[in-house]
Formats: structure tokens, sequence, C-alpha cells
């Protein structure tokens, strides 16, 4: 179970890196040709980050030749019947395939315990986990693994078969003709920063391995003491390795004990899935650690687990490591790749300095990709040449997209501008279009549609915006990004415009109905504004036949009324990742797609409006707490990821007032907020925790996954937890409030 | 007026080419149209017999030669149009046959038949059928708006059709077979296969399909890159689309 890390010149001879996991891939394809066919299976969790990874994998695969399959996951009950089909279930429903060697989880999986939940013991697969999600369950990345490439002793590369604990000594290359799967985590290289945790985490499983070389854990632990754990709560560690010591010393004079890990039970249960209980108790040098360090130690893994979700390296940006690494990086993957990126950091999945240091990865990597020709100008100009499909660094505003959109539109739909303006009150709106007075653009020009706004002012926006905004507060206006130039097919969209398109169709492309505004409607004046329901029509000849409506066949088999809408919802989601998959590669409807962006931020303006007008938010003391039961837009916020935005765009919007009104009454503010939709279909709540952080362009991790699932156990909701994104949750309609009370109590 | 069943025939073997479907055999229209052609060889016959030949070189028996002349026109127009309908949906039948590549038995069993051909256009064909339906079939019939559709290509071919599709398939089998191990001449040449592998989506679930290259289970809502030749017929029977 090897944590493999991204390929980099610095690193140590003989780490295992995803070049090894690739060509093991490889390999196991090559050594078996004749059940090469269906080999291959990834499954993509259907977000964003995924779709772009399971590109890129593909592209990487196809240029291997190398049969696979790409199947989109939406959540755990998803997941689990894949996993059946594959493996072959216990009730004997699905026979499983035997030819599946390599399993890829694109984005999903990162809590699951991988090595018993498949059950690769009896199945030759490799499982690649590849996900952003943290935590990691730890079992994935320390299980079964005590000497492998990440142990301070042995750098070489030992790997350890999952199954039973075999080293094989080598980098992978003699372990072809092994029987068994093996699951490779492709790690971001952040997982060095947890040998505390790790070291915790092993003594709590392999309770009398860790005191057989006690020696050599003895003198590691010295230097550990000066490693800062995770959770910055350095003084705390202090005690607890101070404990530790004592621990070995106490540990190595042997009294015999059979306890079991009643500490370690604890910890273990609380990522929620974990079943299988692994422990290798050598009769010969049976030792038992004294129930304070074993305390110490779980405390350590439980505080691992409770700092909250956050998120990672991006998936695709494994990839396209990878990709690069293997020297086949192209323009279109590394575009994928900055689209991922700008995707966490726009939706506050990673903070600036975060964002900063990849975003200067990229600028080498565009670059490299694209040497500048004497024939290119500029290509905001979008005067490229038709077969210009460069990427180009560029400073983007945070004004969404504006370059599609007019601008005061455009200002006014971004959750920066909103919360810095106030702009749900009629004074905030005042103030928006003071600023642009301020600047010189007339009211008409801003109302005008970008493109067709005059070349100067658009050649005088930066230069206006830095000299005039910062009067009203709005001081951090832009973020450097790329741009793309499509040629003539398309003007230049900019990082964020893909994402907001891709986003878009991924969560609406079908299956709701979103009003958009035609094109130059707003031209016209007020009078002219026509909107239309949002359609896939641009899908053209044979694939329309795949996006065909197929409600009655899922009606057909579902008699569970719950069961049905759960169902339909997946079909609707499977659909829409195909769509986005195929906007990827066709402009136009990414372009189109567009339109259907704005319609879901109008959306999210008007429910987020309302919300913040009629005062409906009610402030508890750890978090802020919103239903939204009626409203036009009620069944577009039954949608996980569109009511994520709406939580993020609320908090946004009211960072600054709540740390003045905090600050006024001398307490902490509260930037948390839970947002509870109702979805009338299948008479849940819909619930999304997000913890907004006090600074703009700063991530706090997000406590609310563990604290969903015990407020669901304590207050005994009937609460799904279904997606692999921990801190959304369904609950019935009438055990809400129960649930709310316990959270509160919970997170208090 | 004489002809204008024979035009709605005729109108309907366009619109079937033009939707690229194949209705059902209008046997009442045709059984209308031969009786009327009938009737107008009678018509013909007693008016020639009651006249001798003399008489109608004659040049005051100018209006019955011209009234001889419509009739018999008309007739020939009646047999030529449903010469023209009956080589449309031969035609049909064998555009069907390649497009399906061979497999008569799929090609029969399936309803799959016509819409396989229609995915593009599938509004056109919907009203096609309608009008078809209302024009051409007077009778009784209460046909759903895809009445057409979801008949299997069996029925809607008429006893003959059938006979023809059969023996046609006779013949290019016997033609193909000596070098079937080296060359299928029933695969599709529209498009020249440009690569070896080829991505599908899954649009019906079709199981566990063994090939050369071991097994693969095609589920729906998956993208699976394989062997062309593995799944090309999968392709044209329509469980899988290319993408």
């Amino acid at each position: 179970m090897p944590v493999i890390c991204p390929p980099s010149s610095d690193l140590p001879a003989g780490t295992v890196t995803y070049l090894h996991a690739w060509s093991s891939i490889i390999r196991k394809v090559r050594a078996n040709p004749q059940n090469s066919a269906g080999g291959v299976v990834i499954l993509a969790a259907i977000d964003l980050d995924a779709l772009l990874a399971s590109h890129v994998l593909v592209n990487l695969f196809k240029q291997e030749d190398i049969p696979h399959s790409l199947i989109p996951i939406g959540g755990y009950s998803e997941l689990e019947t894949r996993k059946d089909q594959i493996f072959g279930s216990e009730d004997g429903r699905y026979p499983g395939n035997p030819d599946v060697h390599t399993l890829i989880l694109l984005s999903l999986g990162s809590l699951l315990p991988l090595s018993s939940y498949f059950p690769i013991g009896t199945h030759t697969c490799d499982i690649h986990l590849i996900d952003a999600h943290r935590p990691y369950n730890l079992e994935n990345i320390f299980g079964g693994a005590v000497n492998d490439g990440l142990g301070a002793g042995s750098r070489n590369g030992h790997l350890i078969d999952a199954r039973n604990g075999h080293a094989l000594s080598g980098d992978g290359d003699d372990v072809q003709d092994r029987l068994l799967g093996r699951i490779w985590i492709w790690g971001d290289g952040d997982e060095k920063k947890l040998e505390n945790v790790k070291k915790s985490w092993e003594a709590l499983e392999y309770e009398p391995e860790s005191g057989s070389d006690s020696d050599s854990d003895a003198s590691q632990s010295d230097t550990d003491l000066e490693d800062t754990d995770e959770d910055d709560e350095a003084e705390e560690d202090g005690a607890e390795d101070a404990d530790e010591d004592r621990g070995d010393g106490e540990g190595s004079g042997g009294s015999n004990g059979k306890r079991r890990r009643n500490n370690g039970d604890d910890a273990g249960d609380q990522p929620g899935r974990r079943k299988k209980k692994r422990r290798e108790e050598d009769p010969d040098r049976p030792k038992r650690l004294p129930r304070a360090i074993r305390n110490a130690h779980a405390e350590r893994v439980q505080r691992y687990y409770q700092a909250g979700t956050s998120y990672g390296m991006s998936v695709v940006e494994c990839c396209y490591i990878l990709a690069s690494e293997l020297e086949r990086g192209d323009n279109d993957l590394l575009w994928y790749a900055v689209l991922g990126l700008t995707h966490q950091y726009i939706s506050s999945r990673i903070d600036r300095d975060t964002y900063d240091e990849r975003h200067s990865l990229y600028l080498d990597e565009v670059a490299r990709l694209n040497p500048p020709s004497p024939g290119r100008h500029g290509t905001s100009s979008g005067n490229g040449s038709p077969d210009d499909n460069a990427i180009s660094p560029s400073e983007e505003l945070r004004f969404v997209l504006f370059r599609h959109w007019n601008l005061y539109d455009a200002m006014f739909h971004s959750g920066y501008v909103a919360g810095r303006m106030g702009i749900w009150k009629e004074k905030g709106r005042k103030k928006l279009v003071g600023l642009l007075a301020k600047m010189g653009f007339s009211i008409q020009q801003s109302r005008q549609s970008y493109s067709h706004m005059d070349m100067d002012l658009k050649a005088t926006l930066r230069d206006k915006l830095e000299e005039v905004a910062p009067e009203y507060g709005l001081v951090e206006l832009h973020y450097p990004s790329f741009m793309r130039a499509f040629g003539y097919r398309c003007a230049p969209l900019s990082a964020a415009d893909g994402v907001e398109g891709l986003n878009a169709l991924l969560e609406a492309a079908t299956g709701i109905r979103v009003e958009i505004e035609q094109d130059g409607g707003k031209g016209g004046g007020e009078w002219f504004g026509a909107t239309k329901a949002w359609t896939v029509s641009g899908i053209s000849g044979s694939n329309a036949f795949a996006y065909k409506e197929d409600k009655a066949e899922a009606e057909a088999d579902g008699n569970d009324e719950l069961s049905r809408h759960a169902r339909i919802e997946q079909k609707r989601c499977e659909k829409n990742f195909w769509v986005s998959y195929d906007a990827m590669q066709d402009v136009k409807l990414l372009s189109r797609s567009l339109g259907l962006a704005k319609g879901l931020h109008q959306a999210i303006i008007r429910q987020g409006c309302s919300i913040l007008d009629k005062n409906s938010m009610k402030t508890l003391r750890s978090f802020r707490f919103v239903t939204i039961r009626e409203g036009p837009d009620l069944r577009l916020f039954s949608h996980a990821s569109i009511l994520t935005r709406l939580a993020l765009w609320l908090i946004d919007a009211t960072r600054d007032k709540v740390t003045r009104a905090a600050e006024a009454r001398r307490k902490t503010p509260a930037h948390p907020i839970v947002l509870a939709c109702l979805d009338e279909e299948s008479d849940t709540f819909l619930i999304v925790g997000i913890s907004g952080a006090p600074e703009f362009g700063d991530v706090r991790k997000n406590r609310f996954g563990l604290a969903f699932q015990s407020a669901a156990a304590d207050s005994g909701a009937h609460a799904r937890h279904d997606m692999f994104d921990t801190s959304i949750v369904e609950v019935r309609k009438d055990d809400l409030t129960g649930f709310v009370e316990c959270l509160h109590l919970q997170t208090a | 007026m004489y002809g204008d069943d024979a035009l709605q025939l005729v109108l309907e073997s366009r619109r079937s080419a033009l939707t690229s479907t194949l209705p059902k055999y209008s046997d009442p229209l045709i059984r209308q149209i031969c009786l009327e052609t009938r009737q107008l060889d009678s018509h013909i016959q007693s008016t020639t017999s009651s006249y001798t030949r003399e008489e109608l070189n004659s040049p005051e028996n100018l209006g019955v030669v011209a009234g001889l002349t419509v009739h018999h026109l008309a007739a020939r127009r009646n047999k030529r149009c449903l010469m023209a309908y009956l080589a449309g949906r031969v035609d049909g039948v064998k555009g069907m046959y390649w497009e399906a590549g061979g497999g008569v038995a799929h090609l029969l069993a399936s309803d799959r038949g016509a819409s396989s051909l229609d995915e593009g256009s599938s509004n056109n064909n919907n009203n096609g059928n309608n009008n078809s339906n209302s024009n051409g079939q007077a009778g009784p019939t209460t046909t759903t708006p895809h009445g057409d559709n979801t008949l299997d290509l069996r029925s809607r071919l008429s006893p003959h059709e059938l006979d023809f599709l059969l023996s046609y398939n006779d013949l290019i089998l016997s033609y193909k077979t000596p070098f079937l191990s080296t060359l299928d001449l029933s695969s599709s040449i529209s498009s020249p296969p440009g690569e070896l592998y080829v991505d599908v989506q899954v649009v019906k679930d079709c199981g566990v399909v063994w090939t050369e290259m071991g097994q693969v289970e095609f589920r729906k809502g998956s993208r699976y890159m394989v062997r062309r030749g593995d799944v090309e017929r999968l392709i044209v029977q329509g469980f899988l689309v290319e993408v």
C-alpha cells in the first residue's frame, strides 16, 4: 500500500512516484493481453475535479492504446453497486468481473478503508486512489506499510503487500507476478507532514511491533518532539511526546498483555466507515502500551480526523503531473489542470497562498508549452490566428464572467463585491452605480454587453478600478490567472469562465429548468430582456440519442418513492457528467454554457438577497443557519453543488458584516454557515455546512462532516450521507429541528 | 381525379426517403390504386370495342381518342407510381440491411430497424408517420404517434418484401462467405475506421461481452474505449454509440 508522491528532481532515489504507479498499470495491461479489454476501470466522482482528471487520464490511456472504461459515480450507494458489479456481491446478484485488474478512484474514497472495503484479498485488482479530499483514512496511507517509502528508516522503496504484510523489496519491478491486488495512494507530498499521526496510528494498530524496534523509535521520537503537529497544537504535542518517550521506555520492559485496542476503536469509528481492524500480534515479543500513552496516541489520531475536511492537491493536477512527467503534457491537458486549480480557488477549497504557489508552477508550464511567437499579440484583443489555442497568463478580475456579460451584472453577481458593498440593499446597489460613475463608466455603457463596450473604457478598466475601487473597500479585485484562446471558434476564455461554464453544465445541464437571458436581450433596453429555458440542444447527431430522457426506465424498476427519486437524480447527474465531458472538447457547447452559468448566478443572487433581505439567517453560537422552504428556485437549490455555491456566496457577502457585528459585541465571529433546503419531491432537507474563513481568500477546515454524523446519530434523525463530500447530508423533513439542535450542541 | 391515390403513395415514399424511415407497407392504398387502374383498363376496353379502327381514325371521333389517351396515360402513371413506391421500399430495405451490417435476424426482430435510421430527425419522423397514417390508411387505425416505430420490421414489410430481404441476404451471404475470414464485406464503410480503438457510450445495457481480449461488461451510462472490431456489431445494432 504505497503512498506515492509526485515526481520531482529532488526526491531521494528509490522513492515510489506516480511514474512507478503508471508503469505498473501499463505492465498489468501488457502482461495479460488476453484479458485487457475490460481491465482498466476508472470510477470518477461527479464533480468538476474528477471530470477534468478523467479527461486527462483517458487521454493518456488513449495514447497508450489501453482499453478502459470510465464510470461516473454519484455517491456511496452507487459506488457500492459498482463495487459489487466488479468484485461480485455476496448475495450473488452480480457475478463479478475477474478481468478487472486496475481500478482507479478519482476524487472519491479517501475516507474509505480501501483494503477492507474492496475485497482485494481475493481479487487480483490493483486500486489506485487519487483524491483531493482530506483527511485520508489513516489505514489507507499507513496501513500495511510499516516500512514503505515514507518510513524514515528505509527510503529505498520497500513495498508491503496489502494482504499479509510481506515486505517486497525493490522498487516494484519484481512484483509483476504478484497474485493479489495492491492499493496505491497518489499523494500530493503533504503526507510526510503526518509523521506524528503516523506514529500514533501505528502504535495503536500494531501494538507489539512498535515495541519491537523501540530503539529506533525512541531515537526518532526525540526529533518528533520538535515536529509540529498538523493542527498547530504545539504545546499539547510536547506533553504528549514526553508521555510517549516514557511509554516507550516502559514498553520495552515488556509486560505481557492482551489489552484490546479500546481507544483505538474509538478513534477508528470516527471516520465513519472503518470496519476492519487489523492486528498482527507477534507472539514472541508481546508488549503493551500503558493506558496514558494509548490515550495520547488515540487522541492524536482523533484530532487528525476531527480537524475537519479540507482539500489537497487537485486530482487533475496529479494526473497532469503524471502526463508531463511522461512528456505528454500538451496545452489541452495543461488547460484542464489550470481549470482544476482555478476551481479549487474560486470555490474556496484552497487559500490564496496555496493558489499562488501552484499558480507559479503553472506559469512555468504555460511558458514552456506556449513559447511567445512574434505573430501573436495579446490574446485578450482577440485577433489571434484561427488555430491559436495558446494559453497565456492574465490577471482575472473577481467579476463573474465579465467578458461575457455586462460590467454591471458581472460586478453585481460577484460574491466579493456583494460583501463589500452590501449589494442586497438599495443602498448597496446605489454604491455600485456610484463606483461605476466615479470610474467614468456611464450606466448605459456598463449595462452594455462587455464585448460591445467602448474600447477605450475596456482598456482603462483595470487602471480605473485600481484607482477608484479601494474607496469602496474593494482592494483585492484581481488575482493572477490564465486565458485560453480558441482560434476563431470562440472568444478567448479565462480559466474562471471555463470553470463557471463547466460547473454550470455539471450542475444543471439537464433535469432542471433554468431561465437564461437571450443574447443581446438587454442591449435593446429593459423591454427586450427576453429569457428562455436552457436546453442542451447543441449536442448533435448520434450523441443526442445518448442523452434522451429515460425517466420511464428509472420509474419502471423503482417501487420505493425515495429510491426512485434518488435514481432519477443519479441518472441526471450521470447525464450532466457526460454533457460537460463533451463540452470540454466542444468549445461551442462550452461557450453556450456560459449563458447557463449566468442563469445560475442570477438564481443564487435572487435567493441570497432574499435571505439577507428577510433576515432569515439565524445566528447560533457557532454557526449561522438558514432554511429555504420556498422560493422560485427551490428546485434548483435542492442540488448539493448549487446549494454549496449559495452558501459560499452568503459567506462572502456577509463576511465583513459578521466580523464587525461580532467585534461590536466582543464575541468571536461565527463564520460557518449551514444551509438547509427543502426538497419537495423527496420530502427531505438537503443540508450543507461550510466553514467560512474570517479573511477573504483564506480557508478553514470544514468540521461539519463529523458534526453532521454525530448530530444525526444523537437526534435519531433519518439522515442519508451519500455524498463523497461529508459536509452534505439529507435529513427527513420532520427530523430537521432535532437535527439542528443536536448540531448546535455538537459544535458549540 | 385519376392518379390522386398514386400521388399519395409517391408522397409517402418521398417522405420516408427524407426521414429515412420505413413505414408500414400501405396495402390498402396499393389495392385501391390497382382497382383504379383496372377500372381504367375496363373503361378503355369497352370504349375501344365499341368503335372500329377506321372510326377511331376519322377526324370526327377525335374526342374519343383524346379520352382514351388520357385514360391510358393515367393507367400508365399509376403503374409507374406503384413501381416507384416499390423501388423506394426495396431501396429502403436494402439500406437497412446494410445499415444493420447484414444481421437479418436482428433487423427483423428489433423495433430498432426503423429508429436506428432516424436518430437525427425523430420529430420529422413522427410527423411523417402521422401523415402517412391519416392519408394512406383510411381504415379505422388507432395508431399512436409512434405507431410505426413501435412495430418491428417484420410487420412493416409486405410478404414479398420479406421474401426479397431473405433471398437478398442469401445472395450476399453466399457471395461473401468464401473470403469472410479475411474481409467482412457487410461491415460498414460509410466511415472508414481511423483507429484501432473506439470510444463508445453505452445507451442500452448489453451485459457481458466476450471479446478476443477478454470480457467487457457494458453498463449503461459509462464510456468505454474498446477495440473497434470487437464492438462494431454492437454499435451497428444500437447498443453502443460512438463518441
